[in-house]
């Protein structure tokens, strides 16, 4: 009996428990049906397709944020109504745990939760929004998170009575793959420029937690937010960032456009004193397109340059933690730069200081070889010295996991390569048309008269020549047909340089002769070849001779060697003996006459420097060109 | 696109000209012997002048200028006649650089004739050449007229 009573009470108290529960939650109808359209927001954006979500990037622009905002100022009184007997009101904790791929059922749940958060709220005199932790450890669009973000944001930002309000925390962690919305980045900070009220307004920390590959630009990107937040806040006088915290776990495609937006809201904030951004939390865990990332640091920089009258600022923290992957230290060189960048500017604020820069990373980040914009754009905030007073506190760059070892920062930039390769182009089709406009092409005919010297004395053959039958000590004549190049070295050294096929057709003049006894008569063992096609190459000096009318006539020594290669074949009898080579050199030395630059008339006599053909047998051949030069373009 | 560029090209152009022209002819120099030869000896009529006889260190020379001598015709279609009524063909073998002769030829009676020449020097005018018989060495000097 008694175990039948126990039950009978117990079952007794827990219907009475859940009743009280159930009366409990309905007793405050303002506040969930403040979250409630929150959540609603939020499913809607979830449901979206990534077309929605592309159309949506593309839809972002100021009107568009500007209608939740002020629909969430209703929802936003409603709740200053609710805490009038509190000056101060603050959020403490909202946290919204999931474990799982996010579907309605999880937001429901989501959504019960918060509920129940509100329930056990209680009003404080001098409490804020101190934290909004949004953690997810499964696949979640980025759009429901982003909804909440702008939501909460918002709502501090339509605080506009509150004489100290401030976001302390807003944590939006998330370990799995999430496509990013840049937009949610520009929606906060948008948000959190329209806060016009506001006296002191810290950004404290700006973290960055990546954990899966992140690109560094999205990083920039993300620290030009924060920092284009801080310059903006030009008429506050004693602003701080306290906290933003950008955890990227996956990797996330950027919107570029959705920062220029929140940077153009930024500017437009002017009437803001004193407002207060804690901790703003963007996780990312996909790949970032790095070129929209410069483009936003640009714009950012360029607002920061624009600051001159901030007086009171603090950047208290740069957090950007990323603990499980790799990160390439130059990012985060860059990062830090950019943070040391912003603080530059804050020379003459009075009382600006950037107490932390943590820029944690450990997941791998392409390198961007556009460092010289960062630094470019580092130059441009430099110059900003109208703001009075700023401080650094801490610069805290740590890398636990693999991170490239590149001490120094190696600037290479395609485009400045690939305009290199164009000015070596341009540079060198300049010179070719400066070669070609000091140079003249000429053709060139000649008539060539050749002889050989041989001594064939230690040469031992099967064969015998008659030393009277080919003994000719004459110069033949042959031919040449040819291009000359005529410049100036330096614009003062004349030169040319030809090419000529010459058909050469040499006598012989033997030094030495064998005889076959009993037999009379004198021998030869070798015969030289007496006709030859060759290819010369000449290259001459010119020197200019002052004599007559220089006007009309000039005159030119010229001198240089050239080169001949044997293209016909030899001889049967030279075949036997391959006695000849293939390469002749030869100096050339002769007188130019130049009849008003019509014609050039040219003599030149030419010497076989070494033999012709191999030991042992000696073999020199000299011989003398006749010829003429007209200038190509007098031909055509 | 470089100067250097411009000129590692007209480098390579050069060497390669020089290259092609030290490797495009290459005959083989006892094929042209054979041939030089037989356009040496062919179509001649070769007429006995001298006649060395040497046997060991002794040489005897006979002169036969100015007399009725012995003549050998060598034609184009590899035959021979001498003025001996020796008719036959010849070839012209080239061996370790030496020009070898080999005549096959028969006389009046049907008999064959073999004769093996090793040519110490031909010339267009002058011939010399020699056998080896019994360990004396004759050798011949003929000429063209």
């Amino acid at each position: 009996m008694n175990k039948i009573k126990c039950v009978f009470w117990l079952i007794s108290l827990t219907l009475i428990s859940s009743m009280l529960s159930a009366q409990v939650k309905d007793s405050i109808p303002a506040k969930s049906n403040l979250f409630s359209k929150i959540k609603l927001a939020k499913v809607n954006l979830f449901k979206k397709s990534s077309k929605d979500q592309k159309e949506s990037k593309a839809v972002v622009d100021t009107k568009n944020v500007k209608k939740p905002v002020a629909r969430e100022e209703k929802t936003f009184e409603i709740v200053r109504q609710k805490d009038t007997a509190t000056k101060k009101s603050s959020l403490s904790k909202i946290s919204l745990p999931k474990k799982n791929t996010v579907s309605e059922d999880s937001l429901m749940k989501w959504e019960k939760e918060i509920d129940l958060l509100i329930v056990k709220y209680t009003p404080e005199k001098d409490s804020s929004l101190s934290k909004l932790s949004l953690p997810i450890k499964n696949t979640v669009n980025d759009d429901i998170i982003l909804v909440k973000a702008k939501d909460s944001s918002s709502l501090i930002a339509k605080d506009t009575t509150k004489k100290s309000s401030w976001l302390t925390r807003l944590n939006i962690n998330k370990k799995n793959t999430v496509k990013k919305d840049s937009a949610k980045a520009n929606d906060t900070t948008s948000l959190i420029a329209k806060a016009p009220v506001t006296k002191e307004s810290d950004l404290s920390k700006l973290s960055s937690t990546n954990k899966n590959k992140v690109n560094r630009d999205s990083v920039r990107v993300k620290v030009k937010d924060t920092a284009s937040l801080i310059a903006k806040d030009t008429t506050k006088k004693s602003s701080w960032l306290s906290r933003l915290n950008l955890t990227k776990k996956n990797t996330a495609k950027r919107d570029s456009t959705k920062s220029k937006d929140s940077s153009s809201l930024l500017v437009k904030n002017a009437a803001t004193k004193e407002s207060d951004l804690s901790k703003l939390s963007l996780p990312s865990k996909n790949a970032i397109n790095r070129d929209t990332a410069m483009l936003k640091l640009k714009d950012s920089t360029a607002l920061i340059a624009k600051d001159a009258t901030n007086k009171n600022s603090d950047l208290s923290k740069l957090n950007s933690p990323s603990g499980k992957n790799k990160v390439q230290r130059d990012s985060a060189e860059i990062k830090a730069k950019d943070s040391v960048a912003l603080i530059v500017k804050d020379t003459t604020k009075k009382s600006s200081w950037l107490s932390r820069l943590n820029l944690n990373k450990k997941n791998t980040v392409k390198k961007d070889s556009k460092n010289e914009k960062v630094k470019d754009s580092v130059k441009v905030i430099a110059k900003d010295t109208s703001s009075k007073e700023s401080s650094l506190s801490t610069v805290s760059l740590p890398n636990k996991n693999l991170v490239k070892e590149d001490t120094a920062i190696v600037l290479t930039n395609p485009v400045s390569k690939a305009k290199d390769t164009l000015s070596s182009h341009k540079s060198v089709h300049k010179k070719f048309l400066q070669y070609m406009a000091t140079t003249t092409v000429s053709l060139m005919s000649s008539a060539s008269f050749s002889k050989q010297t041989v001594d064939a004395g230690g040469f031992k053959s099967n064969f015998n020549y008659v030393y009277s039958d080919i003994i000719e000590d004459v110069y033949k004549t042959g031919y040449l047909g040819g291009v000359r190049i005529d410049g100036l070295v330096k614009k003062k050294h004349a030169y040319s340089v030809s090419f000529s096929l010459n058909k050469i057709a040499s006598g012989a003049n033997y030094s030495s002769s064998s005889t076959l006894s009993p037999v009379v008569g004198s021998f030869s063992t070798f015969k030289v070849e007496d006709r030859f096609l060759v290819m010369n190459v000449a290259g001459h000096y010119k020197k200019l001779l002052p004599y007559g009318n220089l006007k009309k006539y000039k005159f030119h020594i010229v001198g240089g060697p050239s080169i001949d290669t044997r293209l016909s074949k030899a001889s049967l009898d030279n075949q036997v003996t391959d006695a000849y080579r293939k390469v002749f050199l030869k100096a050339d030395l002769g007188i130019e006459f130049s009849n008003r630059s019509l014609y050039t008339l040219f003599f030149n006599f030419q010497q076989s420097i070494g033999s012709i053909t191999k030991t042992p047998i000696k073999t020199n051949i000299n011989s003398f060109q006749l010829g003429i030069i007209i200038k190509a373009k007098n031909l055509l | 696109m470089s100067n250097s560029f411009y000129k590692n090209l007209s480098i390579l152009l050069i060497l390669t000209v020089f290259l092609f022209g030290f490797n495009s002819c290459s005959k083989d120099k006892d094929e042209a012997q054979t041939n030089l030869s037989y356009r040496m000896l062919s179509d001649k009529t070769w007429f006995l002048d001298y006649v060395e006889t040497i046997n060991g260190s002794s040489v005897k020379t006979r002169s036969y200028l100015g007399q009725t001598t012995y003549f050998i015709n060598f034609l184009k279609d590899n035959t021979t006649l001498d003025s001996d009524g020796i008719s036959g063909t010849y070839t012209i073998d080239v061996v370790d650089s030496k020009i070898l002769i080999k005549v096959n030829a028969k006389t009046f009676g049907g008999n064959a004739v073999i004769y093996n020449y090793e040519v110490h020097s031909l010339g267009a005018k002058v011939l010399v050449m020699s056998n080896f018989s019994n360990g004396i060495v004759n050798k011949y000097y003929y000429s063209s007229k």
